[in-house]
């Protein structure tokens, strides 16, 4: 299966070197795997920009939405993935 | 004195007369300059129940130490006045080319009081400043203003600012137009020049202030100008989001957190988003984008529409609050329509928020039946109909109709109208409330209540910019507690902390954009250009005093002209209704709860619990005694019904 992961412009973009990155995966994937392969992937600066180094989870600044849907209103980082879903990573931002 | 002009230019209308004065060095430490200067003359000059719209009110445009000096952000001023939408303080900050060249033509501010008998512009340029006539100007559009003025001034690089029919017709929340499409939006400062017969004023010239260290102040800004921000601070490349997107790259972040303001905030998230997101925006109608001096940001938008509506590229794009308060908060989708409501707010210059707000609001009475196809002559103002919302925008600008109504702003308007319209008028001291859902961030929502201007997203951030993130530097340390839900007494303190530090940057004056990144390491570096630039020694400590002196002041006008603790509320639906959907569903801010938040606020302000007023311990001890002794010649809190402005 195959997976986009379209990250916001700024620092996760730098990262990653890109605006998005497609993941192709033998097994369905939950959200949570999509991210620990983007953290073997991009190394420890990405796992430290997105995982809480105490805890483990994901950092409260980040929100992802899974096809347009923020995953926290589904089963968060356990939510499974369809074949060809977008995956959305974005930065929260403020201002007006 | 370093860093100054040393001028204040005063122009009498009425008379016709033009003086100097001296800008005092007092003051300037005290005050510093843009918003502190302001409140600092408006306080001093105005007498308790001066009319908004008379002419004893006085409209001040005022710089700062950083005006000019070319480091990002840099180039803002505030425009103040009584604010005829709230009868009480009134302050519209904006960026672009205008600030700077107040400057250059050697004045720090200019106070303009009376009114012309008949409809003037100024043309204020090294060699004086005059009054021309203005009367064939008068009832023209902005662009159109500015270039009939490049024309008789026989100078294209001129700076003017300007009102559209909607300041001419003193719509209440009318704003001011800088060269085309920079905005001094809130509070009706455009009705204020209006109530004057002042169509315009025009700067030009060539001078620059002396600095204390030149040589260092170059160094530093060289250093800011190179500076893209502390960027693993948290991880945010901030500008470069505001380079592609513009502030509108908020509005999916509000969307899928459930936090986006909807249908007069009854709802939180919005289904049409995708049409009007900055990425939509950026891939379909942007031509360009545009920028202030020395700021390498990029932030304004400037967008082309040709089918259903036409819409000129030079009066700009829509930002963030723009596009919340004209799309998702009227439920409306059409992107085209969007653009056009901007540009027609620009072309006539109207606040965009209070005007967005006020349909809404319209909107809601329509459905309600408290307005009806009669009163609007045949508009079908329901909900998401993008005609109706340009249709509306033109009545408003022109008070035609309907429009002669909504352009008193949602809460006269609510009272006309009566039969429960005030319950769902979105206001806070009579000011539209902008596009940020306080019941998802109750922080950010608490400070509407405590805003000098009334409901304002500017004196305090989302608070989930701070989550994560202390600003140490000025007391963003573990004692504050950031958790967007949390509404307790820590997170008043990180409030005032904010709100001072805010009020800290519209004195120096500072682009917000440009202060994230790096938090409260950023004061440092302003402390050192301001001690480059001036000659003094100034510390954190002493700007973040600034901050808090100007707020008391600003207050302390509020006060004289009758608020109090009465006034330091939230509608019913924020305090009552809980958001619907979403992440944060079910949450409210709670009448309670903000009594609890407020009583914090007081004892941290060291303002009397009972009346909000400033303690004259707390005035006496930021230099304000002057300022203790008024109040307390006026008297005790007066009672709502009596004295509350209307």
């Amino acid at each position: 299966m195959e997976v986009t992961v379209r990250v916001s412009r700024g620092a996760l973009s730098e990262i990653v070197g890109r605006s998005d990155v497609t993941i192709h995966c033998e097994n369905p994937v939950r959200v949570i795997d999509v991210l620990n392969i983007l953290a073997e992937k991009f190394g420890k600066t990405f796992r430290d920009y997105v995982f809480d180094a105490k805890t483990g989870e994901v950092k409260k600044y980040l929100i992802l939405a899974l096809n347009g849907i923020n995953v926290s209103s589904m089963k968060g980082t356990e939510t499974q993935i369809d074949d060809r879903s977008e995956l959305l990573m974005l930065t929260a931002t403020g201002g007006g | 004195m370093f860093g100054y002009m040393g001028k204040i230019l005063r122009v009498n209308l009425t008379d016709k007369k033009v003086s100097e004065e001296p800008l005092d060095r007092h003051t300037a430490r005290k005050f510093l300059g843009a918003r502190g200067l302001g409140a600092k003359i408006l306080f001093d000059e105005l007498k308790l129940g001066t009319d908004p719209l008379g002419p004893e009110n006085k409209l001040v445009i005022a710089t700062g130490i950083l005006t000019g000096i070319p480091i990002p952000g840099s180039a803002r001023f505030v425009v103040m006045a009584k604010s005829p939408l709230t009868g009480i303080w009134g302050e519209s900050p904006a960026g672009g080319f205008f600030g700077n060249e107040l400057k250059a033509v050697g004045y720090d501010a200019v106070i303009l009081e009376g009114k012309a008998s008949r409809p003037v512009y100024l043309w204020v340029n090294e060699s004086e400043t005059e009054f021309r006539d203005a009367g064939h100007l008068w009832g023209k559009l902005t662009r159109d203003v500015q270039r009939e003025i490049f024309k008789e001034v026989k100078d294209e690089t001129a700076i003017v600012g300007c009102i559209g029919p909607a300041g001419e017709n003193m719509v209440k929340f009318a704003s001011i137009l800088f060269d085309f499409n920079h905005v001094a939006g809130r509070t009706g400062m455009g009705a204020v020049m209006g109530s004057k017969n002042l169509k315009a004023i025009a700067v030009r010239g060539t001078q620059r202030p002396k600095y204390a260290d030149e040589e260092k102040l170059i160094d530093l800004s060289l250093k800011e100008l190179a500076n893209k921000g502390e960027t693993t601070r948290r991880g945010c490349y901030w500008p470069d989001a505001l380079d592609k997107y513009g502030s509108n790259v908020d509005y999916r972040y509000w969307q899928l957190t459930g936090r986006l303001p909807t249908q007069n905030f009854r709802k939180c998230t919005f289904p049409g988003y995708q049409n009007v997101i900055a990425e939509t925006v950026s891939s379909t109608i942007l031509i360009r984008t545009n920028t202030c001096p020395h700021c390498p940001i990029q932030c304004n938008r400037i967008v082309q529409v040709s089918h259903p509506y036409e819409v000129d590229p030079d009066y700009g794009g829509p930002e963030y609050e723009t596009t919340a308060a004209l799309s998702s908060f009227c439920m409306n989708d059409s992107l085209a329509a969007l653009a056009k409501a901007n540009e027609l707010c620009n072309k006539y210059a109207m606040d965009t928020i209070s005007t967005g707000v006020t349909i809404a609001f319209a909107m809601e009475c329509y459905e309600k039946g408290l307005i009806t196809s009669k009163d609007t002559e045949g508009i079908d103002l329901t909900w998401g109909n993008p005609e109706a919302m340009i249709q509306i925008v033109e009545k408003i600008a022109h008070r035609q109709g309907i429009g002669d109504l909504l352009a008193e702003g949602v809460r006269r308007a609510s009272k006309k109208i009566g039969h429960g319209a005030e319950e769902f008028a979105m206001h806070v001291k009579g000011m539209e409330i902008p596009m940020h859902e306080g019941r998802g961030k109750k922080g950010h929502g608490f400070s509407y209540t405590i805003s000098n201007r009334g409901a304002c997203h500017l004196q305090m951030e989302s608070d989930d910019l701070f989550e994560e993130t202390p600003y140490p530097e000025v007391g963003i340390d573990e004692t504050v507690k950031a958790d967007r839900l949390y509404a307790g007494p820590e997170k008043v303190k990180l409030v005032k902390v904010v709100n001072d530090l805010f009020i800290l940057y519209d004195c120096l004056p500072i682009c917000r954009w440009t202060v994230y990144p790096d938090g409260g390491k950023r004061v440092e570096t302003f402390a050192k250009i301001i001690n480059a630039a001036t000659g003094w020694n100034v510390t954190i400590g002493e700007l973040m005093t600034v901050g808090e002196r100007v707020c008391n002041l600003e207050r302390a006008f509020n006060v004289r002209e009758g608020i109090n603790r009465k006034d330091d509320v939230l509608p019913k639906r924020l305090l009552e209704e809980p958001l619907p959907d979403g992440p944060y569903k079910g949450e409210t801010i709670g009448k309670k709860a903000l009594d609890k938040m407020l009583d914090h606020w007081y004892a941290l302000r060291k303002w009397d619990k009972d009346s909000g007023i400033p303690t004259r311990e707390k005035l006496e001890e930021l230099g304000l005694k002057y300022v203790a002794d008024e109040l307390e010649n006026i008297g005790p809190p007066r009672k709502a019904e009596k004295h509350s402005p209307s």
